[in-house]
Order: structure tokens, then C-alpha cells, then sequence
């Protein structure tokens, strides 16, 4: 009963110590994912470019990092809004999610989350066969208010201050290459459905005109028309990988 | 009878193309090719008389008299020349009463013309399926495919002019070196075309092909072929088999034949028959020699016949039967080979249905998601099966 005592009023207890140390490892770790999600959630990202639509810029395996304040985000399902330092801009390479699948459900894309960060991002859940899982990497080309239209895969653009077209490059700031299918010179474009000269499209407020640089892919407005800004989730600003084409974007 | 014993479906091989591609193993005898001897006129001319020599010998040994769909697929049938297509169209059709209800006929994509557009229409051909495979120059070239893209484009805006047929293109997905994205764009710019029935396969490198030389599994990504899938899916298209999709309602009646495994007869060289006779399940396999073939009936043609065990044939009919959205009837199935299916593969539908691949109904078959893993299934369905039916 003495011993017994004594141990009661003391500060060692066997296990206790154990149990402690635990607890804090799980809280060191819950915090760093916290904050890793929190980063990645919110601030920025790293991207695997796993597409070649951006070509001749961006080749596939290069590693960029995406800031997701310069524009305004919808977290939680589209349940809050954060605003942003400023809205897409012509010229923007942006990454955007086109759907046709689903969202994931609220709850899987913390639990996914979970198991990729515990795992070091080896493991995730088997969920890509049916939930929208892709990152689309493409480029701004016309913004509210302009009206553009297509001839041979370039945007030719009136934009609000203008009354005439001009093309894309020529109200973009920054200069970028395009890779356009080189037909021959009697070919007739009219049997390409996308390489035919469209109609002009008016572009309404909160919506944008996407392109990637790789003209030969059809994956964008061409295809599938306008989108909405919310679909927009971020600005592709920098490239650290490879190291020799490291960018500013 | 659970099976037909008539056949009602009707399969030719026309063996010649442009050029060898670089994932066909089918059998064909390529015109360009720098091993071999230009192909006299008078040989096509003898192969395609012994061809129909022996759907007349077909018809005559299993009472043919009407047949519901018939097949001209290669090689390229396209590449014979329209006049000789359309000589040999109309010989077969003149041979039935009726004509059949899906008339198909394979074209490639450097070789429509408005000549053999104009003969078609002219013809009781109902649907052209037209070898695409991708529209992107890259995989062309992986592909070895003969067309160019302005070909394909090309081939795709005369077909739009000048054909009253239904449409289907066929697309290759999964190429070795392809992005989803271009997977997705190939399918984006085929349905800009509004095709009644895509095909969509997943590149298979077979052995002995020119890609099995250069490349493995390894350098597919199979998210292309499943993305794809499901582009096609939210368009409004209808994924009736693994890698068949349509309007919906437009299924195609040939295949659709070949996976409940009706009988069909095959004729030209290097074809397969599947028929029953005396309550078993035979194939018959056409030489892939020419010089045998021509010889014509004395040599039946150099064909072989194969009695299919039930083992087998049983195993085949699961497997063609779960590649489409309908599936098997387990039941009528097993009674026709007197076991219990139901109770055969009972372990492997629970453990399949646990993962959320199985529809739930009478038939057994595997939904959508299942379908991208038809063949793990079937593994696991073999082992199940015993050896001694």
C-alpha cells in the first residue's frame, strides 16, 4: 500500500511518458498537414505537367509552381469564397477544371488527402476511375468584353477599347509561340471542324476564352466553349523544373 | 435451342492493304512492301473468286438462305479498287433472299474517293466504318498507319458530302507516348463528325508486330483509354461493350453476334467460322496460305476444323458475353452445359460485387467501372471453372 502511494503523489508513472510522446508526434504531424494543406489548399502548389498542351513552352514532366491568391477561390465545394489579388489576365496560363466527371464529395478529398500526405504521396484512394482528377493547363486568350473569333487556330480579338481585330500576339504583352498543324499550302482547312474559321463569339462577364499553346489539341474553348470563372483554380507562375528552363511566368 | 444452328451472319476477309501497320497482327499481304513482288490484279481477282466459292460452299452445307448482317473487314477492303468491291457486293447480296439488315464495310481513310462513295450508296451497304485510329500526326506515326491526317480529315469531309451510310470510327487509345490529352482530343475531333458508333481500343502490342520491337506495356498510360471512355460516355454515347460505344440504339448487330457467339460463317483467307453441329461447338480456320486457297474446293480451301471443348467454349462464352453492358444469363447458360453457373461463380461475384463492379440484375454482367477490368475478372472467372466439364 506504501509503494502504492508513492507512486500516486510522484510524477513518474511508467506509460505515461510513452502515451505522451505519442500524442506528440501525432500532434507534430496533424499540424504539418494542417499547414501543408492549408499551403497547397489555398497558397500554392506544385504541378507535374503530365499534359503537352502547352507546347512549344512546356514540355510534359516539367514541374511548375501554381499560385492559387491571383484569383478569387471557391473552397468547400464552392461553399465560401476567398477573394483574389486580381482577376485571370489576358495572357494568364491558368489551370482549370473542365468536367465530365464528377467532383469529388466533400469527404474524400481530405481523407485522399490524408493518405497521400502519410505516404508521401505513393498512395492515394483508388478514386481517379470515378472522380474528375485532372489538372488542365492552359492560356488566357480572350476576357470579358472582347469579342474574338478563330481563323486558322489563332484568336483574332476586338477588344473593348478597340474597334478592330487584331491577333492574339498582338495585344499580349509577353510573347509566346504557338504550335499550329502545318498543312500543306492547297489544302482546304474546311475539313478540320476546329481549324474552320468560327463565328465571333462576345465574351460575357465572368467568363473566359482558353487556348493552349499547342493548337493540334483540341481540349479547350474550341471544343467545349467559354468558361466560367470559378472554373479558373490558379496561375502557373514559375517553373523550377527542368532546372536550365527555370521561368517567371 | 439456346443457339442458332443456322448462321445468320456473314464474314469476309479481303487480305490486302496499303501497308502493314505497326500493331496489326492480322493476316494481310501488304502492297507496298519492299520484300515483295507487285501484286498482280489476276491474283486478287483468283483470291476473291475463292472467297466467293466458299461462302457458296457455306450456304449449300448449312442451309443458308437469308442472312441478318454481313462484314467486309481486312486488311483493307477499301484498297482493292471500287470496281472490284462492287462486283463482289453484289454477288454476295445476290446470293440471299432479303437483304441483310447491317451491311458493314471497312474503309480506310486514304482510300475513299467519290467514286467508291457514289458505288456504295448505290449498294444495300448500311454502315462504313472508317479505320481513323488517331488525328493526331504523332501517333500516326507510332502507329505506322498509311493515312496522313489530311487523309483522315480529308476522308472524313467526303463521307459527310457524298455518303448516306452510318458512320463509325474506330480510334486507337493508349499509344505508346500519348498524353490523356491527346487521347481525349482525338475523341473530342472524332465527335465533331456526329459518328453514329465509335470504337474505341486500347492498344494491344502483340507479339511479332513492328511495336512490340520498340515498345512494352510500360509506355502506355491507361488513364488515356479510361478518360476517353468517359468522354465518350458524357457525350451522350452509349458503352454497350468494352470497347464499342453508339448512339444510343445503334449498336453494331455483327459484333454484337460475335459476343453472344451466334454462329457466323468467316470466308477468305486466314477467316474463322464458328458453328454448331452435332450438338458441339466447332471452328473452322481458313488457310493463310494463298496458294492453298486457290486451289478452291479441292483443297476446301485449306480450312481446318476445330471441335471446341466445353471447357472452352464455355469460358468463351463468359468471356464475350461480360464484355458487354448486357452480360450472360448464367442460368441459361449453365443449363446448356448442365451446371450450376450461379453456384459455380458465386465467390467470385461476391467478391467482385463488394468492389462495386457488378450490375445488379439476372444477367450477370459487370458495370462500367468492372468493364476496365474485364480481363483481372476473367482470370479469377477461369479459376473457377473446372477443368472436366
Amino acid at each position: 500500500m506504501i509503494f502504492g502511494k508513492k507512486y500516486q503523489y510522484s510524477l513518474y508513472k511508467p506509460g505515461r511518458r510513452k502515451k505522451s510522446f505519442i500524442l506528440k508526434i501525432v500532434k507534430f504531424f496533424l499540424i504539418v498537414f494542417i499547414l501543408y494543406e492549408i499551403i497547397t489548399g489555398i497558397f500554392i502548389f506544385t504541378l507535374n505537367v503530365k499534359s503537352n498542351s502547352m507546347e512549344p513552352l512546356m514540355q510534359k514532366n516539367n514541374r511548375l509552381l501554381v499560385f492559387k491568391p491571383s484569383y478569387q477561390q471557391r473552397i468547400f465545394n464552392n461553399r465560401f469564397t476567398i477573394p483574389g489579388i486580381g482577376q485571370p489576365q489576358r495572357g494568364d496560363i491558368v489551370i482549370f477544371h473542365q468536367n465530365f466527371k464528377k467532383d469529388y464529395p466533400w469527404y474524400l478529398k481530405p481523407l485522399n488527402s490524408i493518405i497521400k500526405f502519410f505516404t508521401f504521396q505513393k498512395k492515394e484512394l483508388k478514386t481517379k476511375y470515378d472522380y474528375n482528377d485532372r489538372v488542365n493547363l492552359s492560356r488566357i486568350v480572350g476576357i470579358p468584353g472582347d469579342t474574338i473569333k478563330i481563323k486558322n487556330n489563332v484568336a483574332h480579338i476586338k477588344s473593348m477599347e478597340s474597334d478592330i481585330f487584331v491577333t492574339e500576339f498582338e495585344l499580349n504583352k509577353d510573347k509566346y509561340n504557338i504550335n499550329i498543324s502545318s498543312f500543306p499550302d492547297n489544302w482546304d482547312s474546311k475539313n478540320n471542324p476546329f481549324y474552320l474559321d468560327s463565328d465571333e463569339i462576345k465574351i460575357a462577364e465572368g467568363y473566359y476564352f482558353i487556348m493552349g499553346d499547342n493548337r493540334e489539341l483540341y481540349l479547350d474553348s474550341r471544343s467545349s466553349g467559354l468558361i466560367p470563372e470559378q472554373s479558373v483554380k490558379g496561375k502557373a507562375v514559375f517553373r523550377y523544373w527542368p532546372l536550365k528552363r527555370i521561368n517567371v511566368f | 435451342m439456346f443457339f442458332d444452328t443456322i448462321p445468320k451472319a456473314l464474314y469476309i476477309h479481303i487480305p490486302f492493304c496499303k501497308k502493314k501497320c505497326s500493331y496489326c497482327d492480322f493476316y494481310s499481304i501488304p502492297f507496298l512492301s519492299s520484300f515483295s513482288l507487285p501484286i498482280e490484279d489476276s491474283f486478287i481477282d483468283g483470291i476473291l473468286k475463292e472467297t466467293v466459292n466458299q461462302i457458296i460452299y457455306f450456304n449449300k452445307l448449312l442451309n443458308i438462305s437469308t442472312i441478318n448482317s454481313i462484314y467486309i473487314g481486312g486488311g483493307t477492303p477499301s484498297a482493292i479498287g471500287w470496281e472490284k468491291l462492287e462486283k463482289l457486293i453484289k454477288t454476295v447480296v445476290s446470293m440471299y433472299d432479303g437483304l441483310p439488315e447491317e451491311f458493314t464495310i471497312e474503309v480506310n481513310p486514304e482510300t475513299v474517293n467519290r467514286d467508291l462513295l457514289k458505288m456504295l450508296n448505290d449498294l444495300p451497304v448500311t454502315r462504313i466504318s472508317l479505320g481513323v485510329q488517331s488525328f493526331n500526326k504523332k501517333m500516326l506515326n507510332t502507329l505506322g498507319r498509311n493515312a496522313t491526317i489530311e487523309a483522315v480529315y480529308n476522308a472524313l469531309e467526303l463521307l459527310k458530302k457524298y455518303s448516306d451510310k452510318k458512320l463509325s470510327i474506330d480510334l486507337i487509345s493508349s499509344i505508346p507516348g500519348q498524353t490523356v490529352d491527346e487521347a481525349l482530343s482525338d475523341v473530342t475531333t472524332a465527335l465533331s463528325f456526329k459518328p453514329s458508333h465509335i470504337s474505341l481500343y486500347f492498344l494491344t502490342i502483340e507479339e511479332g508486330t513492328k511495336l512490340y520491337q520498340k515498345y512494352s506495356e510500360k509506355d502506355q498510360d491507361e488513364m488515356c483509354w479510361i478518360e476517353s471512355c468517359e468522354l465518350l460516355g458524357a457525350s451522350g454515347y452509349d458503352h454497350y461493350e468494352v470497347s464499342n460505344f453508339c448512339v444510343p440504339g445503334d449498336e453494331c448487330l455483327h459484333n454484337n453476334n460475335y459476343w453472344k457467339i451466334e454462329p457466323y460463317i468467316g470466308c477468305g483467307l486466314s477467316a474463322v467460322s464458328t458453328y454448331y453441329s452435332n450438338n458441339s461447338f466447332c471452328r473452322i480456320s481458313v488457310t493463310d496460305d494463298p496458294d492453298v486457297f486457290l486451289k478452291g474446293e479441292k483443297s476446301l480451301w485449306g480450312m481446318e476444323k476445330e471441335i471446341v471443348n466445353n471447357h472452352d467454349f464455355l469460358i468463351e462464352l463468359l468471356m464475350m458475353g461480360l464484355r458487354t453492358k448486357n452480360g450472360i444469363s448464367l442460368e441459361k447458360t449453365g443449363s446448356f452445359f448442365n451446371i450450376d453457373l450461379k453456384k459455380l461463380l458465386e465467390p467470385v461475384i461476391l467478391k467482385w460485387d463488394k468492389k462495386g463492379f457488378i450490375t445488379p440484375n439476372d444477367q450477370l454482367s459487370l458495370n462500367k467501372k468492372g468493364r476496365y477490368f474485364h480481363t483481372s475478372f476473367m482470370i479469377d472467372v477461369m479459376e473457377s471453372i473446372p477443368k472436366n466439364l
